[in-house]
Order: C-alpha cells, then structure tokens, then sequence
C-alpha cells in the first residue's frame, strides 16, 4: 500500500524525578501511523500508554516530567523540537486529543455547550449562531438525547458516559490530522461506543484523519484497528498488523494479554487467568528484560540483557531474545 | 424460578425507587419546566453474600440508582432498606454509622480523589475513623491493602496525579476495601483497567467476597464481566428495569429486544469474525419525555401497536411458562 506516514516515533524517553526516585515512565517506545490508518495502543495499566500519548502533544508537566531523548516526526517535522508557538498551532488543528478523565478535562463552571461551541469557533472559523448548530448536530451524533436542551446543562449534570461524548465531540470537532483517543470508549455501553466508533471511522474517511486508539478493549481493537501497538513497562514489545496480532503474536506478555480475556461463551464460573506477578517497579528496572521476573519462556540472557526491537517478518516487531537469531536490526 | 429458594436473607431491597433531577429554564428567574426522570420506579433485592450486575445504556439510570442507595441523593419516591432498616428514615447521625457499611467504588475515581492527600492517607483515613488508633498499625493495614489491588507499599507515599488511569482506579477500590463493608456498589470499578488486570480484580473481588460474604451491586457495560461476577443481572432501559435475571439464563435465554441488542453489539476479539450485531435504530430517547407506552417501543424491532400504549407488566416469565 503506498501510504504516507503521518507520525513517527523513535526510541522515545520520558522520565518523571520524584522526591522517590526517578520513574521511567517512558523507556523506549516506538511507532509509526500513517495517514488514514488507526493504530490501537494496548498494555498494561501503568505501562506507558498515557505518557507516551502526553510525550507526542509536549503536554508532559515539566519538572518533575522531562522528555529525556526521542524523536517525534509529525509531517516531517520534530516536534521534541517545536516551540511553544508552533505547538500551539499543531495542538487542536493538527493533533487533537480525547484524555482519559472526562470530568478533570472539562471545565465544571460552563455549561457543555460553552465548551464545545468554543472549540468549532476557534478551529472551523464558525459564528456562534452556526456554532450551536454544529454542537446540537454533533451532540445527536453520539446519541445525547434531547440536545438542543441538554446543550445548556453544566458538566455534573450529564453521567459519566455523556461527558465521555462530550470530550469525543469537542475533539472531533477540531478535524484534527491525528485524533489520539485515550481509552475513549471506556464508559460507554455497546450500543452506544458502536455509534461513536462508527462516527470515528466516518472522520477517517471524510478528513483522511489517522487515530491513535490507547485502548485495553480487544474486541475493539479487532473491530477498529490496522495496526496495534503492545507495551509493558514503559517499552513497546510488539507492533503488527491487527490480523497477525491475534493470529500469530510473538511476545509472551502478548501471549498472557490475550489468554486473559473473560470469554462470553464459556459457561463455567472458573477463575480467570491473569498474567502471574506484579509489573517492575519503574525507578528501578531489571538489568534485563522488563518482563523476566513474570515470564514463563525466559533464558538466561533474558536476565542480564535487554533484548533490541526488532523487524522479525515484514512489519512485525517485537523486542524478545526468543526471536533475536533470527530477526535482522531495525533502524 | 420456583425452584431457587431464598436460603439467605435480603441485604438491600430497593422498592420502586424514583430519582426525578428538576429542570430550570431562564437566567435571571429560574423557572421549573419540568422533571428529569434519571430513575423511574425500580425494584430488585440481593441477598446477603451475592452480586446483582446492573447493565444498560449510558445515561439510563445507573450511578444515580447507586447514590441514591447511598443517601448521597435523596430518592424522591420509593424505600431503600438496607439489613431490615429504610435508610431514608434514619438520622443524619445514624445514617453516618451506616455508611461506613456501605461503600462506593466511583466511576471517575480521579474526581473522587483529594488530590492533596498522599493515597496512603487516603486509605488509612477510614481505617482511623474505625478506630484503629496506632499508627504502625494503619500502615500496616495500608501496605496489604495496596498489595491486594496490585499496588506497591512505596505507592502510598505518592499523590494522585501521579498515577495511571487504572492505577487510580485501583485506589478507589483499596479506599472502599479498606472500611470492611458489607455492601459495596462498585460503580464501573474494572472499566478503565487492562483485561489481566481486571482479571486480577474480578477474582479479587470474588475471594473477598467469599471470605467475608460480601454483597455487591456491580454497575458495568461490559457485558462479559458481569456475566462473570454476578448472580443475577438487571437490565436498565431508560429508568427502568426491562429484565432482571438469573445471570446464565439472560445470557443464554435473552427474553427482552434491548438486552437480546446489547448482547449482539459486543465487540468480539478477533479481527475476521463476522460481524451481525443489531444496532439500534432511532435517537436515544430523553428521560424528560419518555415514550409513551413501553419505553423502548421507538426502538424495538419487534413493536406491536399495543407497545405504544400501555406499559408492558414487569412480571416472571418463567413463573408463567412452567
Ligand atoms: N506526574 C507523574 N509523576 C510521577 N509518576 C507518574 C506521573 N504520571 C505518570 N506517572 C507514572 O508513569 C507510569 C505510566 O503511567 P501512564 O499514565 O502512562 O500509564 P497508562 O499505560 O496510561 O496506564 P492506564 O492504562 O492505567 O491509564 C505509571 O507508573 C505512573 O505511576
Ligand atoms: N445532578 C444532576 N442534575 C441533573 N441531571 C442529572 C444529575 N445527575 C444525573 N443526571 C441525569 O440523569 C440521567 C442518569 O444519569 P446517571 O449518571 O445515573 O447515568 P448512568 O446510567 O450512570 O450513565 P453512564 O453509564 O453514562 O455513567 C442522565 O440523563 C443524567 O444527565
Ligand atoms: S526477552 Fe526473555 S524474558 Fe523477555 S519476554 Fe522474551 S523470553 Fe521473556
Ligand atoms: S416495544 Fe413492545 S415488544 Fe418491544 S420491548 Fe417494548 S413491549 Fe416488548
Ligand atoms: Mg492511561
Ligand atoms: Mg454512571
């Protein structure tokens, strides 16, 4: 497919220093979108999804935050290397993002409509007559019920799934080139996350937008995604097309991550499968792998090394000594 | 249904619960235009020791059916009881006594965290308010409490804003452990979590309940989860319950066109299955002006003229069949 990448991300670092410790928080991640291509992020909680996602928009709280070294190519540009002004252009046009916590990302003192009849003011050059319009069309797009009224309510006033829509809109809203969705979905019932995830598709194919989609929901990866991203400790381990990573997955924590699935069909009430052991502590790292200590296919280099990301067939990396022989360097 | 007989006795019964938000029109005069009905009669119980999953669409009623329990919100109709007592009778001074019984795992933890307090402060304020006065010994209690959800001892002496979404998550739920409650209404608690994780606390949450015989009310949307954790499952449409069930049979035996919808738009995990799942057609309708007759007729797919006029009985199916 000659498709043209969007957004690039290399060897990518990202510390916190705390009074306890310095947290690598981001260790090595690495990752490619191209335009109009969805790309879900999965990993364990406290691996480095948010972080990464905060590192790309240069929204990390610095101190204690640093981005120690990495390079972030959005439309052949650096953006570790961007100023602040050129930042704020790209943050809201270009990229725009849904966070993770609705209520703490929506301001409680303006009505909802406020909020999203600012953002179509200032990204579609709209008047505030036409702006309401736009919000009221939008707020039915994601099934708001009533929304010429329910415009005027103030964020408490809507549950957590509405205000979740709320964010989605105001995002959407700035037709960004890249739409980083954190955990968009995660309040929403099936019905209405299928309406959402339809309307993102439908700026995929209207604007050509690419969507980085930090997700721990599976099924919605299969449904939404080309390409998916693993992480585990602050380190990508795996990055492949959607089909290989279901059929074929070469990491053992991706192995764990998809045997942990709760099944719908399967009857009896038995315990489910976590992966065993706790994640490392991240001010202190293994000398080897970061995920030694929890797998059950380690060698011994496993422990004193950590193993290189690698191309180990066309278009699947994974960062593991069981592949390392075979696999030919990445760079 | 006949069969199952009540061998332990109720802990909550909720009857005809209702939960109306009042509407005001104007800026400078607030005018009352009408009701939002958030919670609109609901009736279930739970037994000592067992789970009641509650599922439905957003907005449709959950949370708030959850703070009402709590006395958080004041019902404006219906009983809560709680171990034979209507909470909404009790005093200002004993309902305070009863909450430290009842707890709520909330479903924006962020929000519901003092982001000036260290968590470890956050967990051992309800372990002092219990009365345990040494300080040695709250931390101890601190310390197991974070290994039982997956967090390290060294994460208490940290702030909120310093942890993962699921990291977060995973403090509310070591908060409301923390009281030794009889009920807790977990409020989306594994939501925002990665599946192992969740796996972790959905077993968690099972062996506590297990060793203390504790009562959950489970509010989720995934579907698989609370198949999983829960005896019984209410399905919640717009206020009300459209189907409460034993939870094997509603999922084996679907009675109800919206739970029979929900149950087939499941995202399924694997990228080449065939996709057939209902979606539902029509705007979501507003709980200010709900539909006439059954609430679901504008979006039902087997609608009978008589759907739009009378309300359909909440009964036992099976009781009428067999
Ligand atoms: N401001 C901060 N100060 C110190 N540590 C931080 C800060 N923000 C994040 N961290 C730490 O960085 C690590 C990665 O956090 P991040 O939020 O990226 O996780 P995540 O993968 O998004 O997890 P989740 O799925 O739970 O949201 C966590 O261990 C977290 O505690
Ligand atoms: N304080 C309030 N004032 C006015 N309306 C409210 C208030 N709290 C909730 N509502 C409304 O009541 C309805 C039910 O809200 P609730 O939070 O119970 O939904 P929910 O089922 O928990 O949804 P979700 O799955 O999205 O969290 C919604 O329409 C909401 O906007
Ligand atoms: S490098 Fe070794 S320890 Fe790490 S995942 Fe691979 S086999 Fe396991
Ligand atoms: S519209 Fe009629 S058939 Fe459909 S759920 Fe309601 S009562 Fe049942
Ligand atoms: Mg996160
Ligand atoms: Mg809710």
């Amino acid at each position: 497919m000659d498709q043209e990448l969007l957004l690039r991300v290399k060897e990518l670092r990202t510390y916190f220093y705390t009074d306890a410790g310095d947290i690598k928080a981001v260790d090595g991640v690495n990752l490619e979108i191209q335009i109009g291509e969805t790309l879900g992020v999965v990993g364990e909680s406290g691996s480095g999804k948010s972080v990464t996602a905060m590192s790309i928009m240069r929204l990390i709280p610095i101190p204690p935050g640093k981005i120690v070294s990495g390079e972030v190519m959005f439309n052949g540009k650096d953006l570790l290397k961007a100023s602040e002004d050129e930042l704020m252009r790209i943050r809201g046009n270009d990229i725009a993002m849904i966070f993770q916590d609705p209520m703490t990302s929506l301001n409680p003192v303006l009505t909802v409509g406020d909020q999203i009849m600012e953002a179509i003011m200032l990204h579609q050059k709209a008047g505030r007559t036409e702006a309401k319009k736009k919000a009221v069309e939008m707020l039915k797009r994601v099934a708001i019920p009533e929304a010429e009224v329910r415009i005027d309510n103030y964020p408490h006033q809507f549950s957590g799934g509405m205000r979740q829509r709320v964010m989605i809109v105001m995002a959407l809203s700035c037709n960004p080139k890249l739409l980083i969705a954190n955990e968009p979905t995660t309040a929403l019932d099936v019905t209405i996350q299928a309406q959402i995830l339809d309307l993102m598709n439908d700026l995929k194919r209207e604007y050509g937008a690419a969507i980085m989609l930090i997700t721990h929901d599976l099924g919605i990866v299969a449904e939404l995604c080309q390409k998916v991203l693993v992480m585990y400790a602050g380190n990508t381990v795996e990055y492949t097309d959607v089909v290989s990573l279901f059929t074929k997955p070469m990491h053992p924590y991706t192995w764990g991550l998809l045997g942990s699935l709760p099944k719908l069909d399967v009857w009896a009430k038995q315990h489910l499968e976590p992966i065993q052991g706790q994640p490392p502590d991240l001010r202190n790292l293994p000398q080897g792998c970061n995920f030694a200590q929890r797998c059950n296919h380690k060698k011994l280099i496993c422990e004193q090394q950590k193993p290189t990301w690698l191309e180990n067939e066309p278009g699947h990396f994974v960062s593991c000594f069981l592949y390392e022989e075979e696999g030919k360097r990445h760079d | 249904m006949i069969e199952t007989k009540k061998t332990t006795e109720t802990l909550l019964k909720v009857e005809n619960l209702k939960k109306y938000f009042p509407i005001k029109k104007g800026i400078a005069v607030q005018r009352y235009v009408g009701d939002l009905k958030a919670v609109d009669g609901v009736s279930f119980e739970i037994r000592r020791g067992e789970t009641l999953g509650l599922v439905g669409e957003s907005g449709c009623g959950k949370s708030t059916i959850g703070r009402v329990i709590l006395r958080l919100l004041e019902p404006s109709k219906g009983k809560v009881i709680f171990e034979g007592k209507v909470l909404n009778q009790l005093s200002h001074e004993e309902m305070r006594q009863m909450r430290s019984q009842m707890q709520m795992i909330f479903q924006d933890s962020y929000a519901s965290l003092n982001p000036r307090m260290r968590v470890g402060d956050i967990i051992a304020e309800p372990i002092l308010i219990q009365g345990v006065s040494s300080r040695a010994e709250r931390e101890k209690q601190v310390c197991k409490i974070l290994e039982v959800v997956g967090l390290s001892p060294y994460h208490g002496a940290r702030y909120p804003h310093e942890f993962s979404g699921g990291q977060r998550q995973r403090i509310g739920i070591a908060r409301a452990l923390a009281l030794n409650p009889k009920l807790i209404i977990c409020d989306e608690p594994v939501s925002a979590l990665d599946l192992s994780i969740q796996a972790q606390l959905i077993n968690l949450l099972e062996d506590l309940q297990k060793e203390y015989h504790l009562t959950y009310l489970f509010i989720a949307h995934d579907l698989s989860v609370v198949k999983h954790i829960s005896n019984c499952v209410a399905v919640m449409y717009l206020g009300k319950i459209a189907e409460l069930a034993n939870s094997e049979e509603l999922y084996k035996n679907p009675q109800h066109p919206y739970t029979i919808a929900l149950l087939s738009a499941i995202p399924v995990p694997d990228p080449t299955a065939k996709k057939d799942r209902i979606i539902l057609k029509g705007d979501v309708p507003s709980p200010v002006n709900p539909p006439s007759g059954c609430r679901f007729h504008t979006r039902c797919s087997k609608v009978q003229t008589i759907c739009k006029e009378q309300d359909p009985n909440y009964r036992e199916l099976e009781m009428i069949i067999s």
